[in-house]
């Protein structure tokens, strides 16, 4: 049990340091380009800024772990599911802290500047601002959490495939996206499947319809996947090796 | 009792078998030398042993519990190898820190004096170093750390000659203290000759002996002489190699050192393990 | 103190030949400590259980001895073992192979005799 609670604190303490780097960097660089755009243009339109550079940031520090904690926890003789263990408590201590200091944020940014700009942040061009705090903080959380589960997962799955493979998957989801892009945009045969599908992932947002919001069906959805991504992480890191030279991939660990 | 027992182990990389059927085991509080060519397997094993890769077939125990993913295990045991493992982002007393909240017996006073000796700034982040002080970073852990197994594997590669002989020196200051079971890697044999006290020999992904230096040596030994005595001689003895300088030609044998009869036109001479080594791998075994 | 790794001679075998030299000439007189397995390993890079090994052969010998906690001590009377041991290996050590080597390089008696008679007068009156 110590010892989970030193692998804890180990990778929450080290990612700590960035986040301070990172809201740091974002005060300094925001206010400067949006300086610049408003003498430029003489007006800010829509504003978002918090949100979106955490959902990167969390994202970068789901696909880094396996290239520096996972290496350095191997390194000082723990198990992978000790690491995957603190691996799953850094991503909630990141998101819990990061949602809350974006919704935060968010809240007192669109307050303070409603005279100069429309400030929104992604849960509230959603759904408004009639909801409480907690809410759309409980949303961010999750999404903040997907986000760095999805990356994770990615690098993890990266990492067991030889180059080759990666590499033909990679076109493949390429192709599939274009055609995706394509039928939903386009028209055709696919039509009412189309509408079906719109539907359906309305409903999963939380749009009713009826025109309510139902905020349970994004919360538990979100949650889902972000659990359904862990645990296929979590079986994919029980054959994670560091290998010699003799074995590579494009993520490999030496 | 086998402190380390390696059990039919089996690797492969696709088409490639870096391992095949290994068994043997190391024993408590011994320095043992793991010797092998570059490419015989060493690493592989030492992954497996370490929980870094995984064995295709077979399995290692370590104090009698599987080696695999096993943290009761692994708090014993730490690997010292040329993979660089360590948080990039950390300065070397930053490490240390962590070491000492990872493990139960780390001593951090004398990893900073070893560090001292080695000339190692601690407040150095670790890409900052060079190879060679990123090598002595490692060998301080190791040597700071007192588990009851520690592997190092190819731990003097970059290090100048008097780093090398500090690193044996630390090495074997704490060994009497501590009688631990020490393994060491290397390809670098006539370095680590006299520090081992048994040698377990890897080629081409196969266990070809393993035994103490001290008998292996007094095995293997050089007759050289006229083409005829020497032929006459090697009938019935286990060849492992030979040589030529002229008329004058040398077989390499492993066995029984047996008196040359009076008046034989024969010289016998030792051989040293790397040149025991040598021969025993140059044309696959014994 | 210094072990060559080439010689034919077994590593513990120097050390131990060394340590005997080492108390013959007074280094070490009788009953007084030598230097550890610990310390003898350390400095040149040896196998300590390899050290113990040749300080065995001394125990055997009779040379030094282990007081319990201590260490090793240079026993009483041990330069006078040591002398007798190496009086009675005088023979097969230096003689036999000395005369072998004359009858190779096919010398007489004579010529050997004449030779030792010119090196015991080198070595007791080394100024003529």
């Amino acid at each position: 049990m110590k010892k989970l609670l030193t692998v804890i604190r180990y990778e929450c303490e080290t990612s700590f340091q960035y986040i301070w780097v990172f809201y740091l960097a974002l005060a300094c660089i925001i206010p400067a380009v949006s300086g610049i755009i408003f003498l430029l243009a003489s007006e800010v339109g829509n504003v978002n800024c918090l949100e979106l550079n955490s959902i990167i940031f969390v994202s970068i520090v789901g696909i880094l772990q396996m290239k520096e904690d996972f290496r350095m926890l191997m390194q000082n003789g723990f198990t992978r599911t000790y690491i995957f263990l603190g691996t799953m408590a850094q991503f909630v201590f990141i998101s819990g802290l990061m949602s809350l200091v974006d919704t935060l944020l968010g809240t007192a940014l669109r307050v303070l500047l409603s005279g100069y700009c429309n400030y929104q942040t992604i849960f509230g061009s959603l759904y408004g601002y009639g909801h409480p705090a907690v809410l759309g903080w409980l949303w961010l959380f999750l999404v903040y959490l997907l986000f760095s589960s999805l990356c994770f997962f990615f690098a993890l799955a990266l990492n067991r495939m030889p180059k080759k493979v990666s590499i033909f998957i990679g076109v493949a989801a390429g192709i599939l996206l274009i055609l995706g892009a394509s039928v939903l945009f386009g028209t055709g045969p696919w039509d009412s499947f189309k509408h079906r599908f719109a539907a359906l992932a309305a409903k999963s947002f939380g749009f009713m319809a009826d025109g309510t919001i139902r905020l349970v069906y994004p919360l538990f959805l979100l949650l889902l996947y972000a659990g359904l991504l862990n645990v296929c992480s979590y079986l994919v890191i029980r054959r994670a090796e560091i290998n010699d030279p003799a074995a590579k991939s494009i993520f490999s660990l030496e | 009792m086998n402190a380390i027992q390696i059990n039919n182990v089996m690797k492969r990389y696709g088409r490639v078998t870096a391992l095949e059927n290994v068994s043997f085991s190391f024993e408590h509080g011994k320095i043992y030398g793991l010797l092998g060519r570059n490419g015989a397997g060493k690493s592989t094993l030492i992954n497996i042993i370490a929980n870094r890769s995984f064995a295709d077939e077979g399995e290692i125990l370590i104090d009698g519990l599987p080696a695999k993913e096993n943290m009761a295990v692994h708090e014993k045991l730490f690997c010292m190898s040329a993979q660089d493992l360590y948080d990039s982002s950390l300065k070397v007393r930053d490490i240390f820190k962590w070491t000492d909240r990872f493990y139960d017996h780390f001593q951090k006073d004398l990893a900073f004096e070893i560090a001292e000796r080695f000339s190692l700034d601690t407040r150095k982040r670790f890409p900052a170093l060079s190879k060679g002080q990123q090598s002595i970073l490692k060998l301080t852990i190791a040597l700071a750390l007192d588990v009851p197994y520690v592997i190092f594997d190819e731990p003097v590669l970059g290090l100048d000659a008097n780093h090398r002989e500090l690193f044996y020196h630390f090495l074997l200051r704490d060994y009497e203290k501590r009688q631990r079971t020490i393994i060491l890697a290397t390809h670098l044999i006539e370095e680590v000759a006299n520090i081992i006290e048994e040698v377990v020999l890897i080629d081409r992904g196969k266990f070809l002996l393993q035994e103490p230096v001290e008998s292996l040596l007094e095995r293997g030994y050089c007759v050289c002489g006229p083409e005829d005595a020497l032929e006459d001689y090697c009938r019935g003895r286990h060849v492992i190699g030979r040589d030529a300088l002229g008329a004058m030609k040398l077989a390499y044998i492993l066995g029984k050192k047996e008196e040359l009869p009076h008046g034989s036109p024969l010289q016998i001479s030792n051989m040293n393990l790397q040149k025991l080594f040598v021969k025993l791998t140059e044309k696959g075994g014994l | 103190m210094y072990v060559n790794p080439d010689l034919d001679k077994p590593i513990f075998i120097q050390i131990a030949e060394q340590l005997e030299d080492s108390i013959f000439t007074g280094t070490f007189p009788e009953e007084t400590k030598i230097p550890s397995t610990n310390e003898i390993s350390v400095l040149l890079n040896i196998n300590p259980h390899t050290v113990l090994k040749g300080m065995n052969l001394l125990v055997d010998e009779e040379v030094i001895y282990k007081r319990r906690g201590l260490g090793m001590y240079v026993r009483e009377g041990a330069v006078e073992r040591i002398r007798r041991k190496r009086q009675g290996q005088f023979f097969s050590q230096y003689v036999a192979s000395m005369v072998r080597e004359a009858v190779k390089l096919e010398m007489s008696k004579e010529e050997l005799m004449r030779l030792i008679e010119r090196g015991y007068e080198d070595e007791c009156n080394p100024d003529q």
